[in-house]
């Protein structure tokens, strides 16, 4: 077929535009503060192999994650049990899920009768069930403390809800509500995604809109590999740790090492620790994400995010490792910090080769999920907080921001304090919190939250041992910390990982990480 | 009637004159004067005088302006600081905490307007009732005062936590600081936007604050200017929600000007929209550098909460404009394989290539002359020269790098990417929000709105296109159909039922009354002013608001919610309990319309003298030949079958295949896609 590059052009503005409308859709007729505030969800589209076709620009950790859910789909259904109207719903982190609350729904889109796309979303919901609200247990062991698993199964048959399904799931989780108003807004927006691939399939007709998608996949791939000629002929190596594996206080380590064989990179986790008895064990799929976003952010931005674009990274995770748990290992906190110690490690490598790589950011999410179920309305809450970035070679770090594998909203303190009951005492950005050098790393943020009711907390944060690392000579940015100030008064230091009681009165106060330095400074 | 309209943009200001007694409309271009905009303005007055035009016995005079735009993209606003609840003075620089870009390692956030060292924490606080829980510290403001007078700050901002629902506070706070600094600018947060979420809140405070001084000057410049052209009435400025107010009212609330230079053109497509008819209307507006798309929806022009300036929200009820970065000047390039059109631009200077001002990437303007759809001795009358030559050589390149034999191919390529990036906003505005795209017109104006119009209603499946008289200078024209509207918001939050509508009562009878006062201060009487409330409904537990008519009645509020969800995103749940988030009410005096001058009535076929040449044209991959006819020879009844070209000197119009158009009495051009034999298609 003839090279139609004006053709190639407009097809794929158009299918950005379809991921991203699926996530508009998401978002206004979602529930949970995690969707419509915060933001925590990806949507893309796939070929009918499972080959990424385009997706919406939401949270890097489910750029890889979701390829994972996809092969294990096709892995495990055949393809002609497929039906129009057919939505399977998964969560395992076994079977290419993340972490059980994130919830993907998958819908298989039918072109002239031909299973000819998938298209997808994930979504972060507040609380799957398991041992605390918010379904993010700080002292997990294994997976079934931490929520429902849901292997792939289909919630929606020929359009039909499986009402058996749905119920058995919502007996499970704290907010059932809620949960059902969410699980509505993801399937409203594969509808839309499913009626707009429809419409760019009758403008330029089915084989042609797939000839084109193949090519747009190959112009990734070419890019790609043009740019992997700035790729050093020697091994890089990095290595880095997480605080603790959740349960006691011993490092584990990360270990990478990178190395181009002809067309390829190959990156290899080999020397990282084995599989650990707490929740910092985190799914492959995650670790597919992390390396697929340091190689996106270092190829040129104007290139489709596509299948394409990752064919030539071969990611090796030796058998038994952190990197690939089995069952029924606990592994809530691979999505949300290991990944950022991945990345951390990830680039680590690259900074011996590539100018453009920054010093450490602050690593870490900080996750605090706040819930009870003991006053009038059980209520579960969930967020991030952001802190520093790593400064550069030409540039200093942004405060008080996400970093790398996720870019969740805040949650405006008056739209928390009118639902929740709690008053936030401060929210602010932690002076001088980024490493020194040439280039300062950004500061970190404080966060102080008096709960006005007796509330279970359950903190996941890391960097609360090992800072964020300078890289030429700059300081490493300031360790997170998380405190208790009692209603007496009394300051009580928090672990980074926990789960704590606390009564009415009592504050919550947390300063997360600064970015590391760059450079000597003189 | 006799009105005049000034629309400053960045690169032109227009200002119009219409007399509706004579039929009459004067119009003149000049450059802008970003400096100070006044000086353009008088540069434009001058040419009215030349040309022995009275201004002294107006009617109305209004002005849409770009000056508290600009103040905010450039950060050229005057010395501000923040007053805020202690321990939340970095709010405004955290923002949501995200970042814009994704993929980048070093991600940039816009700077604070408002730095660190100018930011004050006071002691207070109420909670989410608007109970005070901490007491106002009233020595803190002596000390803020201290600081204030030292750092030689200019404007203030109050902005503190839960203020929407108790402004005591932030009042006893502005009250204790003007006693000591009375010409000190204040804008208080429970004034400005009394709605929750306080990012949101102190963002369009503090911009409030930062550009006030600055629209003050600004208007008193203004005023000086018109009144030595022996202009006495007192202008009306457009305000970013579509109404207009007297300057001193504008001048109270700057911040409500920060999106003027982009209503205007919708106005003017409303004005079209009124005048045929349509209920349901896109506008289109393709100038130099962007383009804008709007949407009147039910004869309604969408306004929207949402707008953003440089990463700023502007949560301030805004006509819902889309700007994207596609005009005659966006400049075509091919990179990976993938060709792009804009958003870079070559704007005004050098201009597209074919301008031989230095310009040598091919621009859209460029790819248009090539097909020869825009005529080289007749762009913009001919007072512009442009050279084919120049553009061909500069698409040479390019149709090598995508593989095309021939360089209309090429042009034509750029055209089928800048129009389907246009077509992804036209999308935004309807079929994204659940609208069918099929039962809008489109109204085209802007220099290049009616060059495309046909090719983007193809592509939304649009079949009626609506073209003015005055393409070219319709922004400026929008002006003129302004009426006075005074807008109003505040947040409630509170379950609906019966037991909220006492609190709904109060509320909106305060709100009423502060619009009918700013409308008696516009000169007008309380029978000439109307009153539209509504409501922001959301199912509990949602966090996006749905804005509908109020009703006494709760069911009806419920129904009219739930219709809307289902047509947004597909699906409603009555069942589920509902809540009211905030109460609007649009408080407004409709203005004396005016009436465009008649063509002469003409037969179904052109007059001979309208007819210029036959040309052959590159459309639809192939060299056809095409009539061209001059727009100012044509009369009321004149039919066209595309394709065909129609020139004026503000605009050209393409007539393409599978359209027909009809001249409207009015001067309007309306075309219409012709109905396919339906016979074909049962065969």
């Amino acid at each position: 077929m003839k090279l139609d590059l004006i053709s190639l052009s407009v097809i794929q503005k158009a299918l950005e535009n379809i991921a991203e409308e699926m996530g508009i859709v998401l978002r206004r007729a979602s529930f949970s503060a995690n969707c419509k505030e915060r933001l925590d969800f990806s949507c893309a589209i796939f070929n009918s192999e499972g080959e990424l076709v385009a997706q919406a620009e939401h949270i890097p950790v489910h750029l890889g994650a979701m390829f994972s859910s996809m092969d294990t789909l096709l892995a495990q259904y055949d393809v002609n049990s497929f039906n129009p109207g057919d939505i399977i719903i998964l969560n395992s982190p076994f079977s290419g899920g993340t972490h059980l609350p994130d919830i993907s729904f998958i819908l298989p889109v039918f072109i002239e009768n031909k299973l000819t796309f998938f298209v997808t979303n994930r979504a972060h919901h507040s609380d799957i069930g398991g041992s605390t609200p918010g379904s993010m247990p700080g002292t997990s062991t294994e997976i079934y403390q931490e929520g429902l698993i849901i292997p792939p199964v289909k919630l929606y048959s020929n359009g039909v809800e499986n009402d058996d399904i749905l119920n058995l799931i919502l007996s499970n989780v704290r907010v059932k509500e809620e949960r059902l108003g969410d699980f509505r807004a993801q399937r409203a927006a594969l509808i839309r995604g499913e009626d707009r691939l429809k419409e760019l399939a009758t403008d330029y007709g089915r084989d042609f809109l797939l000839n084109s998608i193949t090519q747009l996949m190959e112009l990734s791939e070419d890019s790609f590999r043009s740019h992997l000629g700035n790729f050093p002929d020697k091994t890089l190596k990095f290595c880095d740790y997480l605080d603790s594996n959740g349960i006691t206080e011993n490092p584990v380590k990360i270990q990478v090492a990178m190395h181009k064989l002809k067309d390829k990179v190959i990156v290899s986790f080999e020397g990282t620790d084995k599989q650990q008895i707490g929740n910092v064990n985190c799914p492959k799929s995650v670790v597919y994400s992390c390396v697929y976003y340091v190689f996106r952010v270092l190829t040129d931005p104007s290139i489709m995010t596509n299948a394409g674009l990752f064919r030539n990274i071969e990611i090796k995770i030796p058998a038994g490792i952190l990197l690939d748990p089995k069952i029924p290992a606990a592994v809530s906190s691979g999505n949300v910090e290991t990944s950022q110690r991945i990345v951390d490690v990830l680039l680590g490598a690259l900074a011996q080769s590539f100018s453009e790589i920054p010093a450490a950011s602050q690593g870490t999410m900080n996750n605090i999920s706040l819930g009870s179920t003991k006053g009038v309305t059980p209520f579960t809450y969930y967020e991030t907080l952001g802190g520093g970035t790593g400064a550069g070679k030409f540039h200093k770090g942004t405060s008080a921001i996400h970093s790398h594998m996720t870019n969740t909203l805040n949650t405006p303190i008056e739209a928390f304090e009118l639902i929740f009951p709690f008053r936030v005492k401060k929210y602010a950005i932690r002076q001088n919190s980024g490493g020194k050098g040439k280039n300062t790393g950004g500061n970190g943020i404080e966060k102080e939250i008096e709960c006005l009711i007796d509330t279970t907390i359950s903190i996941q944060s890391e960097r609360r041992a090992f800072s964020p690392y300078g890289l030429y000579g700059g300081q490493p940015g300031a360790k997170g910390a998380n405190y208790v100030r009692k209603r007496n008064g009394e300051v009580i230091n928090l672990p980074g990982r926990t789960i704590t009681e606390l009564s009415s009165g009592d504050t919550l106060m947390i300063k997360t990480p600064g970015g590391g330095g760059y450079g000597k400074r003189k | 009637m006799k009105c005049l309209g000034i629309d400053i943009g960045g690169t032109f200001t227009d200002l119009i004159l219409v007399d509706s007694e004579k039929g009459l409309a004067t119009l003149h271009k000049v450059s802008s004067t970003p400096n100070n905009q006044s000086i353009g303005t008088q540069q434009g007055l001058e040419l009215f005088k030349e040309k022995s035009i009275k201004l002294s016995n107006l009617d109305v005079v209004v002005h849409g302006t770009t000056v508290a735009t600009n103040a905010i993209l450039e950060q050229k606003g005057v010395k501000t600081a923040l007053v805020a609840t202690e321990g939340f003075t970095d709010v405004i620089e955290i923002g949501r905490q995200n970042r814009s870009n994704l993929y980048s390692f070093y991600p940039k956030r816009v700077d604070p307007l408002i730095p660190r060292e100018l930011r004050f924490g006071i002691s207070e606080r109420l909670d989410s009732e608007g109970n005070i829980v901490v007491p106002l510290d009233t020595d803190g403001i002596n000390e803020i005062i201290e600081k204030i007078q030292k750092l030689g700050v200019q404007s203030l901002a109050i902005s503190l936590l839960f203020s929407f629902f108790n402004p005591t506070h932030e009042i006893m706070i502005g009250q204790k600081i003007k006693e000591v600094l009375p010409n000190l600018h204040i804008s208080r947060s429970s004034w400005v936007l009394p709605v929750f979420r306080e990012f949101d809140r102190t963002s369009v405070t503090v911009l409030d604050a930062y550009i006030a001084p600055i629209m003050k000057n600004y208007f008193d410049s203004f005023l000086e200017v018109i009144q030595k052209q022996d202009i006495t009435n007192p202008p009306l400025i457009l305000l970013s929600s579509g109404g207009v107010t007297q300057i001193k009212n504008a001048a109270e609330k700057s911040v409500e000007t920060v999106l003027s230079g982009l209503a205007g053109g919708v106005l003017g497509g409303y004005y079209s929209s009124q005048l045929l008819q349509l209920k349901d209307v896109i506008t289109l507006d393709i100038g130099g550098t962007s383009t804008d798309v709007a949407s009147i929806v039910n004869g309604k022009i969408e306004i929207t909460s949402e707008n953003t300036i440089s990463d700023h929200p502007i949560p301030l009820p805004t006509i819902a404009v889309q700007t994207i970065g596609a005009g005659g000047g966006s400049i075509a390039r091919q990179k990976h394989g993938i060709l792009n059109v804009g958003p870079e631009s070559a704007g005004a200077d050098p201009g597209p290539a074919c301008y031989e001002k230095g310009g040598n990437n091919p621009t859209v303007t460029d790819a248009n002359l090539i097909r020869r759809l825009l005529n080289p001795n007749f762009f913009c009358s001919g007072t512009i020269k442009i050279s084919s030559e120049k553009a061909e050589e500069v698409m040479i390149k390019l149709s090598e790098n995508l593989y095309l034999k021939s360089l209309e191919e090429a042009a034509e390529g750029v055209i089928e990417v800048f129009e389907n990036n246009i077509a992804l906003a036209l999308r935004k505005v309807s079929t994204e929000k659940g609208l069918d795209s099929r039962n809008f017109a489109l109204c085209c104006f802007g220099g290049g709105g009616p060059l495309h119009a046909c090719s983007l209603a193809d592509r939304l499946s649009i079949s009626k296109v609506i073209v003015p008289p005055y393409p070219g200078v319709w922004s400026a024209f929008g002006l003129l159909t302004a009426d006075i509207k005074h807008n109003f918001i505040k947040s409630i939050i509170k379950p609906l039922n019966q037991l909220v509508l006492p609190l709904l009562d109060s509320s909106f009878e305060e709100l009423v009354h502060d619009g009918i006062k700013l409308c008696i201060e516009d000169g007008f009487s309380q029978n000439e002013i109307l009153i539209d409330k509504s409501v922001d409904i959301r199912l509990v537990g949602q966090s996006y608001e749905i804005t509908v008519p109020f009703s006494e009645s709760v069911k009806e509020i419920s129904e009219s919610f739930d219709k809307a969800h289902e047509q947004a995103y597909g699906y409603s749940t009555p069942e589920a309990p509902h809540e009211i988030i905030n109460i609007r009410v649009s408080a407004f005096v409709q203005l004396p319309k005016f009436s465009l001058a008649k063509l002469p009535h003409g037969e179904e076929e052109p007059s001979p003298e309208s007819f210029v040449e036959v040309r052959r044209v590159f459309l639809h991959g192939k060299w056809e030949e095409v009539n061209v006819y001059r727009k100012l020879h044509l009369c009321s009844g004149n039919k066209i079958i595309g394709p065909s070209i129609i020139e004026q000197a503000d605009s050209t119009i393409l007539v393409d295949s599978g359209w027909m158009m009809e001249v409207l009495e009015d001067g309007h051009i309306i075309m219409k896609r012709i109905q396919e034999d339906k016979t074909e298609y049962e065969t």
